[in-house]
């Protein structure tokens, strides 16, 4: 895996982009979620060794810079675009977790042509008042964990959020969660409904793969019916024992993208 | 020093359980504690307070913005200064609204028209305060985004403003708020505007906003000027460093301040009052009090504890101050409360520390009845005030409405029903 860092086309823009070391088959660009990184890839091994996959860090999140140059997701895909083309100009895979997933589906209804096929996971973007999900804005840390993980005490959640006795530790992971939430806030608060349905035509017939976690609290698997009226065409998973981390909680993430490629063949 | 009569307007009537029972007094406090009948009666009592502050001598009366709560049932603070202004017109007491978040206004243009109203109703006595608004009212209540609101409270304000001074019709191209003709009628009776005071609950950011209009840096807290000293002390480095003078009047702080005879008939007044406002109206559920990106980083960098504290929660903190007795509270100034001469004297002690020339009191707290407001503002302007009114006057306060040229006010009288004589 090699980073670099790109300067972004406008003042104060920076982009942080990973990519694997393979350079052949069909490239993937990678978004995280609302809540990160985390500093690893919620992938396997084998897979990132066989696979081109540009990550791309957003900006805001604590690598790439310039989040106060956007207010709207649509912005922020055009210029995600624009770091996608400092690393190939070839059509690509497109896939996100949370927040990354909703601006995957925001940079294909941009440029349908340029995106093969997406792969989706615990997307925010669409919302129903009947089944709304955690707000993950308001509810603290030790409120919002059992939403976000399948298991709280596990070393996943440790990982992601790990314990400390020392307050000015604590301190600094309170700051972290402030400045990603922070800058996830201006694109999915308070309500995360980027008005996707409304522009659902751009992606008719677009091979689609969307996972929901069986006991996401913030992106209720009960949403699949709402996803799968706007995408009819898309393949919807539901993953056991996992919550809204699911790309870090099980290996399902790197099976659908497997899938979708063998579906598409080679690039 | 100045004085302000400063009131929430809290709801009375949350049990006892309330706390146990319900998540949060404000953003989703359920309507099933709500009883209007009572509203109704508090939306009078405590306006008649207010009044009668006023008559009472107080240089100010103030109301403020709040939503969605049973701590502050002032959704709207243009709507109760609307119903004081013309009441106060015999008094030589100022309005202060403190005030118009901005940046729940859309288009902020509102808030221009409204206090030019105010002001011109009132006989330019309006005092105007543009807070950012607090978390749980912008960010949850209104869904204002936490990240961008800094930069559209600026906008709104900076839109007020002009919308003020301009004498001609302008247009408005910001960024969260377009408009082809702004042109508010009427522009406020004072001019260039009324006064602006700038409150915050501690961010740098707004202590710099305050220094660089130059406008007085008002700290809302609930928890006294003992624990505040230190957030003075930037705030008057600050000043310092835009090479701006040290008047007092460049600052402000709300406080707590109950009068009674003896120290000892205040706590058996007032205790259970303090108690009620500390317990259950600020029993607010942590996350609504400050969405990911309300305060800045660096703000949040400003109050990191040192490496390796184990402190677990701040003493000046609601957390902590549910827990706190009564003679906590009074121990560390949280609440001034006491004989006219207790209260005379840590007042002005806490004035002169950290040279805070307007004090904006909440005489009414929590359950405090009706009678009992009355007679605390009795007792405060007739025992209290008169001993502070000459601190400071050494200084001029450069941020208080002016007698306007060429204007004498109508005279407000009220209009004769048909079975009055």
């Amino acid at each position: 895996m090699s980073r670099k860092v790109v300067p972004g086309p406008i003042t104060g823009l920076n982009f942080t982009i990973d990519r694997t070391a393979s350079r052949h088959g069909q490239k993937i660009v990678w978004i995280h979620g609302e809540f990160g990184e985390f500093g690893q890839l919620p992938f396997d091994e084998k897979f990132l060794e066989s696979s081109d996959l540009i990550s791309i860090h957003l900006p805001g999140w604590g690598l790439s810079t310039g989040i106060e140059l956007f207010d709207k997701i649509d912005e922020l895909a055009g210029a995600m675009w624009w770091a996608v083309e400092q690393e190939t100009s070839e059509p690509v895979i497109l896939a996100g977790h949370g927040l990354g997933a909703a601006i995957a589906v925001e940079m294909a209804i941009a440029q349908p042509r340029a995106t093969v096929g997406l792969v989706l996971s615990n997307p925010f973007g669409i919302f129903n008042s009947d089944y709304p999900g955690c707000d993950i804005f308001a509810l603290m840390p030790r409120d919002v964990a059992g939403h976000l993980y399948f298991d709280t005490s596990g070393p996943l959640y440790l990982q992601h959020f790990p314990a400390s006795d020392d307050a000015y530790e604590r301190g600094l992971i309170s700051i972290k969660r402030v400045e990603v939430l922070g800058a996830a806030s201006r694109f999915i608060f308070p309500i995360p409904d980027t008005n996707i349905v409304r522009r659902s035509y751009r992606l008719a017939g677009k091979k689609m793969t969307i996972l929901f976690g069986e006991k996401d609290g913030a992106v209720p698997p009960r949403l699949a019916t709402d996803w799968a009226k706007s995408f009819p065409q898309a393949k919807i998973v539901t993953v056991q024992n996992t919550a809204h981390m699911t790309p870090y909680e099980s290996d399902s993430l790197t099976d659908e993208l497997i899938v979708m490629l063998g579906d598409i063949g080679p690039a | 020093m100045k004085f302000t009569y400063f009131h929430l307007m809290p709801f009375d009537g949350l049990p006892e359980d309330f706390t146990s029972k319900y998540r949060s007094v404000w953003v989703d406090i359920p309507s099933e504690v709500q009883d209007v009948r009572r509203i109704h009666t508090l939306y009078n009592d405590y306006l008649d307070e207010l009044e009668y502050a006023a008559v009472k001598g107080f240089d100010a009366i103030g109301v403020n913005e709040h939503h969605s709560n049973a701590y502050g049932l002032m959704s709207s603070p243009n709507m109760m200064g609307a119903a004081l202004a013309r009441r106060i017109t015999d008094t030589k007491a100022q309005l202060l609204v403190m005030g118009d978040a901005v940046s729940l206004y859309n288009p902020p243009i509102r808030v221009a028209e409204e206090l030019a109203m105010l002001d011109v109703l009132s006989g330019g006595r309006l005092i105007t305060g543009f807070p950012l608004g607090s978390s749980q009212d912008a960010n949850f209540a209104y869904g204002v985004k936490p990240a961008t609101m800094r930069e559209q409270h600026r906008e709104g304000f900076d839109l007020v403003m002009r919308a003020w001074k301009e004498k001609d019709v302008f247009s408005h191209n910001g960024r969260f708020t377009k408009l082809r003709y702004v042109n508010p009628w009427p522009k406020p009776l004072q001019q260039p505007h009324p006064p602006v005071w700038m409150p915050g609950s501690g961010s740098v950011e707004t202590m710099d906003f305050a220094v660089e209009i130059d406008s007085p840096f008002f700290l809302l807290s609930y928890f006294g000027a003992n624990f505040a000293e230190g957030m003075f002390k930037k705030y008057w480095e600050r000043v310092e460093l835009a090479g701006r003078d040290d008047n007092p009047y460049r600052t402000g702080m709300v406080q707590i301040v109950l009068v009674a005879d003896t120290d000892a008939e205040a706590k058996r007044l007032y205790e259970k009052h303090v108690q009620y406002f500390y317990q259950r109206c600020t029993h607010i559920y942590p996350g609504f009090t400050e969405a990911p990106g309300y305060k800045t980083v660096r703000s949040l960098k400003e109050v990191l504890p040192a490496k390796g504290s184990k402190v677990k929660s701040r003493p000046d903190s609601f957390a902590a101050a549910q827990k706190y007795s009564w003679e906590e509270l009074v121990e560390f100034g949280i609440v001034i409360a006491g004989s006219p001469d207790t209260v005379r004297e840590r007042l002005e002690a806490a004035g002169r520390k950290s040279k805070i020339g307007n004090w904006v009191l909440l005489m009414h707290i929590g359950s405090l009845p009706r009678e009992l407001a009355m007679y605390n503002i009795d007792l405060f302007t007739e025992k209290v005030m008169p001993g502070l009114t000459s601190v400071f006057t050494e200084h001029p306060h450069n941020w208080w409405p002016k007698p306007i040229d060429n204007f004498a006010p109508s005279k407000v009288s009220h209009v004769m029903r048909k079975d009055q004589s």
